[in-house]
Parts: C-alpha cells; structure tokens; sequence
C-alpha cells in the first residue's frame, strides 16, 4: 500500500521542519510537526506504508510507532489530504542524526479561512451568464 | 464550465471569447475612450474605458501610482467596461461557470487566464499583453472591488515578471519595510493604519506585490479597510470611510491628502510580522518561527485569489525563508505600534 498527496487541490511547504499544508478546496490548512513530518515525508515520495513506518522508526524512539504512523495515514486520508498512490514512488532518504523521542503524531488543523470559500458558490447563472450567490449569501 | 462544441481546444475556446469581448469592450468604448497610464511596480500599464462610473470607480485606489503616458508602449492594456453602461450582454461561453459550480475558477492555458469573480470578469491575453475587465454593473459595484481593482488581472501579469500578489499590509521607510500579515481580523490592517498615523511609509493594507529575491515589496493601493465594529473603537486611523456602515462590507477609505506622500511605490523588506490583538497595554516584538509566519501568509493569499498554485506556495515559503520573522503583539496603546516595527527596522539596518 502507497499513499501521495491529493495534488493539486492540496499543496504542501516544508519549513524548519514543519510540514504546512493547503487544501485549496475545502480551506482549511493544517500544521504536521515531528512524527507527522516524518510520515507526511514519505507520502510525499509516494513510499510504501512500510517504508514510510520504518522511516518514523528510525528517526524516533518509542513504543507504538508503527501502529500510530498507520493510524495517522488513516487520518490523513479521512482528511482528504492523501490518496492511494498512482504515481511511482521516489527512494526515502535515511534518517541521520540522532533518534528523538517519539510522541504520536497530530494534524493541527485550523479551519478560519473556510468562510472565504463558502461565501462564494455558484447558486444559479443569470439570464445574461453572470454566476450569482447563493441566496443569503 | 459548460461543454465546449467538439473539437474545439481550450486554447481555441479562450481565444474566441476573448476575441469576442474584446470586439465588445471595444464597442462599448466607441469614441469617447480615455485612458489612464500607470506605474505598477516599475512598469508602465495602460487603462483603456470610456469615461463613465466604472473607470471613475477603479481610479482613487490606484491614483497615487498615475503617470504621464511613458515614450514606449505600455507593458499591459486594459479595456474596462460594464455592460450595463454599454447595453450589452455577455455572449453565451463555455467557460462560463454553469449552475452550482464553484465560483471563482481560474482557467488557464499557456496564452490565456480568465475567471469571473462575483460581479467582475477578467481575462488576460499573456501573448498581447492585453487584458479585459468586464462588470455587469457599474452601479453596483462593490466598494471591495473598488479598494482592490484589476487584482486578478495584475496577479497573473505580474507573476510573468516574477512577482506575487500577497495578502498582506507594508509599511516602513524608504531603507526598509515590513510586511504585516495574517488572517481577518489579526490586527494587519490596525497595524498598518497605526505606522501610517505615525509618519511611516505605506504600501498597502490587504494586497501588495512582492519580488522574492532580494525580497522588496511594491505599493499597490491606497487603499484601506477596517471592521466597522473596530473603527468605532479607533476612529481616527479611518476617518473618512467612503461607504456606510453595513454588515456586507468593512469600511473603506482611500488616502489622500495629507497622507497622500506616505504613500509608498516600494521599498526592501526586512522582516514579516504577524499582528496578533493582546490584552497588555503597549505593543511588543518576540520572534516567530519561519513555518509560523508561512501559515500567516500563505492560506490568507491563496484561498483569496482563486488559481493559486504549488509554486505560489513555494514562492511563499523562499519569502518567510529569507526574512527575519515576528510576532507584533498590539498593545491597547495604539501608539506604541510604529516605534516597535521602527525599532525591529533599526536592528535590521545596523
């Protein structure tokens, strides 16, 4: 099993480590750190689940990270920010550096810009082509 | 969007309609045409109309950057019109947004970008550096699009010259500036109006065009925009506001006199700030995270500006890389906001 990003509804930066993500669809934008960087890493290369599990095992030390990191994909995916993967997958580069502690990974989710999206659907088209709100909107 | 006949290529779709408005643009001008030059990041643009409420209404946004027409050709035209001026209705297009699409797509091909955004169109001819811009009603159109005109369409022109269009305020001084950014609401444009009221330069308080390397924002309009509830609290940052009051729309203002030489065309950047409204009394600076400040940025910019893309965010991420970043915690003192950002601009310039 594979996973990749739902691109191009949904665009992604690394920065410092921490993972930002966009869903130019919906508008909500979300913040992986951490373990979640680490598995939203191998998504990113399209890896194999158990690549991208022994990938978060060995940056980090713990107990549970195989069963976290699948949860995690889970999530991910319920989310709508990754898919079963279609496009091949890349080589995962080896963890260097030394272990970190290991604390289950979380999608920090925030949802403020959402209303920008829905203050804008198409209810109807007028008589001369122009989209109109929904009503009440 | 509606089926397109067979046969017909997006790019021959795009370029039929366009050829079409543009028949129609030029109609609806007839004789009477004006136009108006301006320098937009360095660069001469050309508006082309017929005198009239709607080329009345793009101006006072875009007044301070009005130039004598240049020696050489414009580096972008565009025809404005409104339809219920001209007595004209839109032809019937494919890619119109049909019943209970989404509003605001973009679509694309290598030569062309168009959208219909709420009450506006804008359609842009890479290859001719033409653009049009298309309203239903120029009696009814909306202070918002007033206070940021053309924006689409400058959007995709200045991204063909490596600039992006950024939701964010700048002000600062002719050394230096920064960018103020962050979701409705943050306090960007308090922030802004509070530097503006202390004698710094000022390049806008929503949408600025920013050139990544090395990072320097260009001012884009002069306008500004406030909350109605908050402008209540700090009436003297928005004095005369151009609207009224209404849940529908913030209140605007345009500059002028005697602000009107605060008004910025640009300056480097030196740090982005993230205003953050706070209970304590006098504002303070402590430094944010790159990835913080990409947050700030970047959702606020794309999910407004329909099109976006993976190297938007990108060209995002490089600009909060580059470029030291701040939380600017707003003190109830409002005074106090201006000799913050003139002491991060200090440091950066020692």
């Amino acid at each position: 099993m594979r996973f990749e990003v739902c691109q191009p509804g949904v665009v992604h930066e690394t920065i410092d480590g921490e993972v930002v993500a966009i869903n130019l669809e919906t508008g909500a934008y979300y913040s992986l750190r951490d373990s979640a960087a680490a598995i939203w890493a191998g998504v990113e290369r399209a890896a194999p689940v158990d690549e991208v599990v022994a990938a978060v095992e060995a940056g980090f030390d713990g107990e549970g990270i195989s069963a976290e990191a699948r949860r995690f994909l889970g999530e991910l995916e319920r989310e709508g920010l990754i898919r079963p993967a279609e496009r091949p997958a890349e080589r995962l580069n080896a963890s260097t550096g030394q272990s970190r502690q290991f604390v289950p990974p979380v999608l920090e989710r925030y949802d403020d810009m959402e209303d920008l999206l829905l203050l804008d659907p198409v209810h109807d088209v007028d008589a001369q082509g122009w989209p109109q709100p929904a009503p009440g909107q | 969007m509606t089926e397109a006949a067979p046969g017909e290529t997006p790019g021959a779709v795009m370029e039929s309609m366009f050829a079409r408005l543009e028949t129609l643009s030029r109609a609806a001008t007839g004789h009477a045409r004006r136009e108006r030059w301006y320098g937009i990041a360095g660069r001469p643009v050309r508006v082309v109309g017929a005198p009239g409420p709607l080329f009345d209404r793009l101006a006072p946004a875009v007044a301070h950057l009005e130039t004598r027409p240049p020696p050489g050709e414009a580096e972008l035209t565009v025809l404005v019109w409104d339809l219920a001026s001209a007595r004209q209705v839109l032809p019937a297009s494919p890619l119109f947004p049909g019943p209970g699409a989404a509003l605001g797509p973009v679509l694309t091909t290598d030569r062309f970008r168009f959208t219909m955004f709420q009450s506006t169109l804008s359609f842009y001819d890479r290859d001719r550096r033409l653009a049009l811009y298309c309203v239903s009603d120029a009696g009814r159109f909306p202070v918002y699009e007033s206070a940021g005109p053309l924006r689409f369409i400058l959007r995709w022109w200045a991204g063909d010259h490596g600039l992006h269009l950024v939701h964010s305020a700048a002000v600062g001084t002719a050394a230096g500036g920064v960018l103020l950014t962050g979701p409705g609401g943050s306090g960007k444009s308090t922030s802004a109006l509070a530097c503006l009221a202390d004698g710094l330069l000022y390049a806008g308080d929503d949408y600025v065009l920013v050139e990544p390397d090395p990072p320097y924002v260009h001012g884009l309009y002069a306008s500004a925009k406030l909350d109605w509830e908050h402008r209540a609290r700090v009436p003297h940052l928005l004095p005369d506001p151009v609207n009224q009051p209404s849940s529908e729309e913030k209140a605007c203002a345009f500059l002028s006199d005697p602000l009107r030489g605060q008004l910025s065309d640009g300056f480097a950047l030196r740090a982005v700030f993230l205003p953050n409204v706070t209970d304590q009394g006098a504002t303070t600076v402590v430094p944010a995270s790159r990835a913080r400040a990409l947050r700030a940025l970047a959702p606020a910019t794309l999910l407004q500006l329909p099109g976006s893309s993976a190297d938007d965010l990108t060209a995002l991420a490089d600009l909060a890389a580059g470029l030291p970043c701040f939380e600017l915690r707003l003190g109830r003192d409002l005074s106090t906001v201006a000799p913050a950002v003139r002491a991060v601009l200090a440091e950066a310039a020692a």
